[in-house]
């Protein structure tokens, strides 16, 4: 399958530019010239140049170590995010729609609650009220993800409840635990993980935003949200403070959305 | 080209305005502040950025100039002995909805704001006031329980404008979105966080000379967007403009940055009511770790001064120059806090409200202060929160800006005394107090002075507060408007006008 993926031009970009992202991640604290909070008050607002690549920010510290730093953060949110929305919202949604009646009626009417909320507005609500912080931010994030990730595990549990090889399982005497684990999983695994890997784009992005307002991952700690934050004061100044957090922000969001659109392409059933 | 197109757009408005004299559209000054007033009401005005309106709305019985010296306003002073402090109006003056300006109309304001009842946040500023007498039709006379030498300054303030009772009772709590002054400007609209609309009031004392028909107030909370709309030509004038602008809108032609030593100073409050900085060593050796300079430089880019105690720049009788207690030095905040048994980096949190340069400060003090023995953690909150977490002493360190008053009373009762409503630190000195309480019923200006420089003194012992920076007030506006400067950051507009 990766073989696929690197043919076609858009999916190997995805892959390529996810790539660097978890590269940044990775290793590029071990990378960074400088520490991330390392402030040299006698070199603030200092434009690109062979000494800061990235030049650095109104503190003195190296934007490039920053964005690094601040790559590990925003993968951190998007990956633990994500998989706490699937740990919780796939079993949900599995349960739901393999059992269907009352107890589908209960668990999914829960998760249209939190539906019912536009995912910002949820997000921030969820901050404002725990507080501001990583912790927070990856919770709010998460409650988010778990509707969406139950609502697509329920459906797919519900298109392949009736089918042969369930019924089979049941007169077999098989429990419905072990059903949902052998049976139901694997084959409905597919289209959640792509719509978690879509998801991983869009968590990126809440908690960009929610650094930005100020309700996220707090300072010195970077993350590309809040660098756009502090960097709005100085536009005129030092514009170049926008820029590189807001490609940083733009290369991994696009390459999750390319990956998961190939990887949508990849393990569609139909295709 | 850019240059030219953006003078092109400042001038538009200049263009309709001096049309407008004649006869065409009413003069209008477009001014971007900070934020919406919550109350045109004096008695219960709370908020700093309400002044930018007040002034142009109501008047004060007397008036200071920009260098704190005081004039008559709506009535004259006098101060026949030290427990009285006569007051005579001017005659014929009335407030916008035409009742009198007379001393019953003043005694009855200034018995409002002493009156329990109506909860007033001036009552405190009258201080040792026990009476308002009325002894002539324009005449009131201030009955002091003991001499309170900064009354005649309180005068220039809030707690000296009077409103029309009248309207007051008429209108009950409507008054506080539809307020009746004597003010150069009387109020027309106000849609709320949209635009607030004075128009000019010819009965205004100084005569009907208005430099404009109308002034109209945009709340703009963003300072990079105020600034943009004065660039524009959006607006002629603007409010608290960031400091890293100054430097390049020098060579903007079009606009003119006005700056000036403020009032107040920025200031962050210990709890000393708790650990860690109950105990003094610890607050000096944290005090001893942070360099303001380096703050003024990196976040006010230069712009207002260094501060060591409470008496602003501003105030020039009472500002000591020379005054340099012990400053930064990261060794002796070591030494300090090895004294008080302290080892391991010692915990402690800085909460700041979300303002960007809030956050920049406390960031620098941060960096610092984890130098010198400290495990600093910045705590933000909402600005709306941050009057609670002061008075609920739920904080380590807090920041607590002050907009100041002309006379250094302003800037140390409040502050230091046991029950001063700004003691936020929790500071109790019995001397300071005595000090204090001396400085405010002595008539002989030089033996104040004394008296404030001994209580700056053993704050800087005690440091109960760590003195940061003195904000310069920082305005802008089109090169074409002529107005006044205040170090209070208040605008009075009556004399505002296009050159």
């Amino acid at each position: 399958m990766l073989r696929r993926l690197l043919i076609a031009p858009r999916s190997a970009l995805g892959v390529l530019l996810v790539t660097i992202t978890l590269f940044a991640g990775a290793f590029g604290p071990a990378l960074s010239p400088y520490g991330p909070n390392e402030p040299d008050f006698a070199a603030t607002l200092s434009p690109p140049s062979a000494t800061h690549w990235l030049g650095t920010d109104d503190l003195g510290r190296d934007t490039l170590s920053r964005i690094l730093s601040g790559a590990r953060v925003s993968l951190l949110v998007g990956v633990v995010s994500v998989a706490a929305g699937l740990l919780l919202g796939g079993p949900i949604g599995l349960v739901a729609g393999y059992a269907g009646g009352w107890t589908d009626s209960v668990l999914m009417r829960c998760m249209d609650v939190l539906l019912a909320f536009p995912g910002l507005l949820l997000a921030l609500g969820i901050t404002a009220v725990l507080g501001a912080s990583l912790v927070n931010t990856v919770i709010a994030i998460a409650a988010v993800n778990l509707p969406v990730l139950a609502r697509v595990a329920r459906g797919q549990a519900m298109s392949v409840r009736s089918r042969e090889y369930i019924t089979a399982e049941r007169a077999l005497g098989f429990g419905s635990a072990t059903i949902l684990w052998r049976c139901v999983l694997p084959n409905t695994a597919s289209p959640i993980l792509v719509q978690a890997s879509l998801l991983l784009a869009s968590s990126i992005i809440t908690e960009a935003y929610l650094s930005f307002l100020g309700l996220g991952v707090q300072p010195p700690t970077p993350s590309w949200g809040n660098m756009l934050h502090d960097a709005i004061g100085f536009l005129d100044q030092a514009v170049w403070l926008a820029w590189f957090p807001g490609i940083a922000i733009f290369i991994t969001v696009l390459g999750f959305n390319l990956l998961g659109d190939a990887l949508r392409d990849q393990l569609d059933p139909h295709d | 080209m850019l240059e030219m197109t953006r003078r092109a757009l400042l001038a538009t408005p200049v263009v309709l305005a001096a049309g407008a004299a004649l006869g065409q559209t009413p003069k209008t000054l477009t001014i971007g502040v900070v934020s919406d007033p919550v109350t045109l009401d004096p008695a219960f005005s709370a908020s700093f950025f309400e002044n930018a309106v007040f002034y142009c709305l109501h008047e004060t019985l007397l008036v200071a100039a920009p260098d704190g010296s005081i004039s008559p306003g709506l009535a004259t002073h006098s101060n026949p002995e030290p427990m009285r402090h006569v007051l005579t109006l001017r005659p014929g003056l009335t407030y916008h909805d035409g009742t009198p300006v007379d001393a019953a109309s003043v005694k009855a304001n200034l018995d409002r704001y002493l009156d329990p009842a109506t909860a007033s946040i001036r009552k405190a500023d009258f201080g040792p006031l026990a009476d308002v007498v009325v002894t002539g039709p324009l005449v009131v006379e201030l009955r002091m329980s003991a001499p309170y030498a900064p009354l005649p300054l309180v005068l220039t303030n809030r707690a000296g404008m009077v409103v029309s009772m009248a309207a007051v009772k008429r209108l009950g709590a409507d008054f506080a979105t539809q307020a009746v002054g004597c003010g150069p400007y009387k109020l027309r609209s106000w849609t709320k966080n949209s635009e607030l609309v004075l128009e000019r009031f010819d009965g205004y004392w100084r005569g009907p000379n208005h430099g404009f028909d109308r002034l109209a107030f945009r709340p703009i909370p963003d300072e990079t967007v105020r600034l943009a709309n004065l660039r524009s030509g959006t607006l002629q004038l603007i409010d608290a403009l960031p400091p890293q602008s100054v430097a390049g809108l020098a060579q903007d032609r079009s606009v003119r940055v006005s700056q000036m030593p403020s009032l107040g100073f920025n200031a962050w409050s210990f709890n000393v009511t708790r650990k860690p900085f109950d105990d003094p060593r610890v607050r000096r050796a944290f005090a001893a770790a942070v360099d303001p300079s380096v703050i003024q430089r990196v976040v006010y880019f230069g712009t207002g001064e260094v501060a060591h105690g409470p008496l602003s720049p501003a105030v020039g009788w009472a500002f000591d120059k020379a005054y340099a207690p012990p400053g930064f030095d990261p060794a002796r905040a070591k030494a300090l806090l090895a004294e008080a048994g302290i080892t391991a980096p010692l915990p402690v949190s800085i909460t700041v409200t979300n303002s960007p340069q809030m956050v920049r400060i406390a960031q620098v003090a941060q960096a610092q202060a984890n130098q010198a023995g400290f495990k600093v953690e910045v705590k933000q909150i909402d600005p709306t929160s941050l009057i609670t977490v002061l008075r609920q002493r739920d904080f380590d360190i807090c920041m607590s800006p002050w907009s100041g008053r002309y006379d250094p009373d302003g800037n140390t009762y409040f502050w230091f005394t046991k029950d001063g409503p700004n003691n936020f630190a929790g500071y109790d000195n019995p001397q300071v107090t005595t000090w204090l309480q001396q400085a405010r019923t002595e008539a002989d200006q030089a033996k104040r002075v004394d008296l404030y420089h001994k209580v700056q003194d053993q704050l800087a012992q005690d440091a109960p507060v760590l003195f940061l920076h003195f904000d310069a007030i920082i305005q802008a506006s089109s090169a074409k408007l002529s107005w006044t400067q205040y170090p209070d950051a208040v605008w009075r507009l009556y004399d505002a006008k296009l050159v």
